[in-house]
């Protein structure tokens, strides 16, 4: 999983990495259009606030012509005040906005008003008046307050030719600018008139705004003076807004357009979310496809992966399937090739491994041969395998004896050079024979026998062929180069068994013969004295041995011993205790001094091995029985009266352990027909399927029973009994000697 | 046919508690076992053969030549030979004469560590 998002992860990251630039470049951008929009919007505002300003002033005009209409009416011809006031009237009628509208004459005194005043007024110094006495068209007065209206007076000149004739005077409700001015306004929008002081005459929306705020501006203050300028940065406490003033030419006042920021902006918030949602959504396919080209990379990666963790469990083999004619294509093509190889390799290592446990499962050639060319066979797929010895003189090649292979003939012999095995030896190099034909030609026995295919290398130990490994395909079968070096190696593992095998049967016939030159004959009977002895040797020759040595008077040396070790340092050790003995055992030394001497003669050598041996000397005379042991097992004697038998104890250290020891001789006495019996450790030792030892009772009691039995037969029933007890052949040398004294002479 | 060789310390002595068996085949170990721990300068070794379940002549033969060895360096070994069968051995061949053989460890400790002068 980790691996899943890892290459996901990293390509989004290569991606957005990429992106990283675009999305700066988009924010430049926007910023740069954010700031254009400001001004669109600016700039609606002052058009706005134009826009304001001339409806201001259209407003006034529409008035002054009212005005100035009704004036030159009344003064063209001579009025009466009632009829003045009548036209007024109606004209007030017509335009609500005229709160009051008076005549007045040039001196500055009310003629006609309406509605009528209680008083004539002298409005020679009406800030309105004022100016259209002293030349101007018309005039308008500061904003006034009447009944929570903004109202306005405005002064109208009537000219009699150039000459001033009267002039009218209107009070305006400002109020009604209100139905005029919101045109193109937003919803949020605000529209706002203030006089020349600053002070606020109109405000669209209500509450009304503070005018000390408005004064504050500097674009109101700006506009006062006469100039457009642009809000920015006003705030009412709660919202921010931006807005634009514009002056209204001929009053000095300014009309005002404010707009909450969020408002004004809202439509360039709006194509700004567009923008970003399409930038987001262009991030996101990215990220999309990123994840679906993870996907289309880590899928085979991680079916890789598995292919490595099933490999690395040992299914050899594997395979991952990844159709792809990219790179991952090719690492999946090369896995399974790795794979593959592998899968051989392993098998042919461990056919290679095989084939050297049975070459080294034992040492036996006749035990050894049949399993190991059957797994030169098998490892190859080859029907049947086939092992050929040189045989020494005649270099003829024979299958060797006891070896059952499937096409192996029996007895078989090739002369050198003749047949495909004959030739391999002859030419000491490897023959492949796929060809039937071919084959039939080269060893038409081997055709005969179903072969098709063959193929055979040299069996070579230190550079000499010893035979020839052969394998045979009961179909056509084309064997490889590789196959051949393969049978080649098997060939050196076979050819180091064979070859162990052989020195090993030789040591082995070695120490046999030497053993058996040592042992006495199974049956001696001499004067008043039978003895029987069996010895079985252990798989691996070993340095038991027994003596019964005849000495002056008539007396007999009777003797067991067992050698340390197997083979044949332990065979040549155990000849030579047996030599010594019996050089050391003449002129009538007693037990304990042969013993010492024995003693003397083995420890001097450092690399000698322990001897345990038990010697007594046995007077056939008077039944004496003089006896030492060197570490050997205590004998058991059966005697007549008492039928249970009796350890002969006697302690005395290993032969070879120590030069100076010195050994003790015991006495006993042996009446005719009790029952001596001796033995060594591999009778005692002998262990059963469950590791049992046959041990010293069992050998008791047996021979409890046997006390009168026939020497040989005590001899081989013990044998019998050790044989039976541990099934398989004896792990070490068994040897056993009875004796007994036929008669007392 | 194993044979398992732990190393233990106590003190100043080293105890080999040989399990298995020890014959011609797993002699070679013991005596690499014993080569091994004798590496001291004065070496002091117990050889436990508790769970040893049969010896052989050669066995003994590599116990009495690494006692001949360790004494030279005025070391000493000590066998502790628990179960009568393999201490019955050591009687029969006469080695109980001339090594320690003895029933518990805590004896053998006793024999590896009396009478011996520290090396001066």
């Amino acid at each position: 999983m980790r691996l899943h998002l890892g290459i996901r992860g990293k390509i989004a990251a290569v991606i957005l990495i990429c992106m990283i630039p675009v999305l700066i470049l988009g924010g430049l951008l926007f910023q740069s259009r954010n700031q254009g929009r400001l001004e669109i919007v600016q700039r609606g505002h002052r058009d706005l606030a134009r826009a304001m300003a001339a409806d201001v002033q259209m407003f006034l005009a529409g008035a002054v012509e009212a005005e100035r209409t009704a004036g030159a009416a009344v003064t063209s011809q001579p009025y009466p005040v009632s009829g003045i006031i009548q036209l007024f009237t109606a004209i007030r009628a017509k335009n609500p906005s005229f709160l009051s509208l008076m005549l007045i004459d040039a001196a500055g005194t009310e003629v006609a008003a309406s509605p009528p005043q209680p008083f004539t007024l002298n409005l020679a110094d009406n800030p309105a008046v004022g100016p259209v006495r002293n030349g101007k068209e018309w005039a308008a007065g500061p904003p006034d307050w009447v009944g929570g209206h903004p109202t306005l007076e405005v002064a109208t000149a009537i000219r009699d030719k150039e000459k001033l004739a009267a002039v009218v005077l209107g009070r305006l409700d400002l109020g009604g600018l209100r139905t005029v001015l919101p045109r193109g306004l937003g919803r949020a929008a605000d529209g706002i008139i203030v006089d020349t002081t600053g002070r606020l005459i109109i405000d669209i929306r209500q509450p009304a705004r503070a005018p000390e705020a408005l004064k504050g501006l500097s674009a109101v203050r700006t506009a006062l003076a006469g100039l457009e300028a642009t809000i920015e940065g006003y705030s009412d406490g709660r919202t921010g807004y931006l807005g634009a003033a514009a002056p209204v030419a001929g009053l000095g006042w300014a009309a005002i357009v404010v707009e909450p920021e969020s408002s004004a902006l809202e439509s360039a918030r709006r194509a700004a979310a567009q923008e970003m949602i399409t930038v987001l959504t262009a991030v996101g396919v990215g990220l999309f496809l990123a994840w679906v080209l993870g996907a289309e990379l880590s899928a085979p990666i991680l079916a890789l992966v598995r292919g490595a963790r099933a490999l690395g469990r040992g299914n050899l083999g594997t395979r991952v399937a990844l159709r792809r004619s990219d790179e991952l294509g090719e690492l999946g093509n090369a896995f399974n090739e790795m794979s593959e190889r592998l899968s051989r390799y392993v098998t042919e290592m461990n056919a290679l491994q095989a084939v050297s446990d049975a070459a080294l499962s034992t040492v036996r050639l006749g035990e050894l041969l049949p399993p190991l060319v059957q797994r030169v066979g098998a490892a190859l797929h080859a029907d049947a395998g086939l092992i050929w010895f040189v045989e020494e003189g005649t270099g003829d090649l024979v299958v060797p004896a006891g070896f059952n292979g499937a096409l192996a003939a029996k007895g078989r012999r090739l002369r050198r050079g003749q047949g495909v095995a004959g030739r391999v030896a002859h030419d000491t190099r490897p023959l492949v024979v796929s060809d039937p034909a071919r084959l039939g030609t080269l060893d038409p026995a081997l055709r005969r026998e179903g072969a098709y295919s063959t193929m055979a290398v040299p069996l070579r130990v230190g550079g000499r062929v010893i035979g020839v490994v052969q394998v045979l395909s009961q179909r056509p079968r084309e064997f490889t180069p590789h196959e051949v070096r393969l049978l080649e190696t098997f060939a050196d593992r076979v050819a180091l068994a064979v070859d162990n095998a052989r020195a090993y049967e030789r040591e082995r016939e070695i120490a046999g013969i030497i053993q058996q030159t040592l042992l006495p004959p199974r049956r001696v009977e001499l004067p008043g004295l039978a003895v029987a002895g069996r010895y079985l040797p252990s798989r691996e020759v070993g340095g038991d041995f027994y003596a019964v040595l005849p000495l002056e008077h008539g007396q007999v040396g009777l003797a067991i011993a067992d050698v340390s070790g197997k083979g044949i340092p332990a065979a040549t050790l155990s000849a030579r205790a047996r030599y010594l003995l019996e050089a050391f055992s003449q002129d009538g030394r007693r037990p304990e001094v042969v013993l010492s001497r024995l003693n003397h003669a083995l420890a001097a050598d450092a690399e000698s091995k322990f001897v345990s041996l038990f010697y007594g000397i046995l007077s056939p005379r008077d039944g004496t029985l003089l006896f030492a042991s060197a570490g050997h097992l205590p004998p058991l004697i059966v005697r007549a009266p008492e039928g249970a038998p009796r350890l002969l104890e006697a302690s005395g250290l290993l032969l070879g352990v120590e030069p100076g020891t010195t050994y003790t001789m015991a006495e006993t006495r042996i009446g005719p027909g009790d029952l001596l019996v001796l033995f060594t450790d591999g009778i005692t030792e002998a262990r059963n399927a469950a590791g049992e030892q046959f041990g010293e009772q069992r050998i008791s009691a047996l021979l409890a029973t046997l006390r009168d039995a026939p020497l040989d037969e005590v001899a081989d029933r013990v044998m019998d009994a050790v044989a039976s007890w541990s099934g398989n052949g004896p792990a070490d040398d068994q040897t056993v000697v009875a004796a007994r004294i036929t008669s007392l002479l | 046919m194993e044979l398992k060789i732990g190393v233990r310390n106590v003190g100043e002595t080293t105890i080999l508690d040989v399990a298995g068996e020890l014959d011609l085949y797993t002699v070679p170990r013991l005596d690499e076992g014993l080569r091994t721990a004798a590496s001291a300068a004065r070496p002091l070794l117990v050889v436990n053969l508790a769970g040893v379940a049969y010896i052989d002549s050669t066995a003994l033969k590599i116990l009495t030549d690494h006692q001949k060895r360790v004494r030279a360096l005025h070391g000493e070994l000590a066998v502790v030979a628990g179960q009568p069968a393999i201490a019955k051995i050591f009687k029969i061949t006469g080695l109980d004469k001339v090594m320690y053989v003895v029933a518990t460890e805590r004896e053998a400790l006793e024999k590896v560590n009396v009478d011996r002068p520290a090396k001066s």
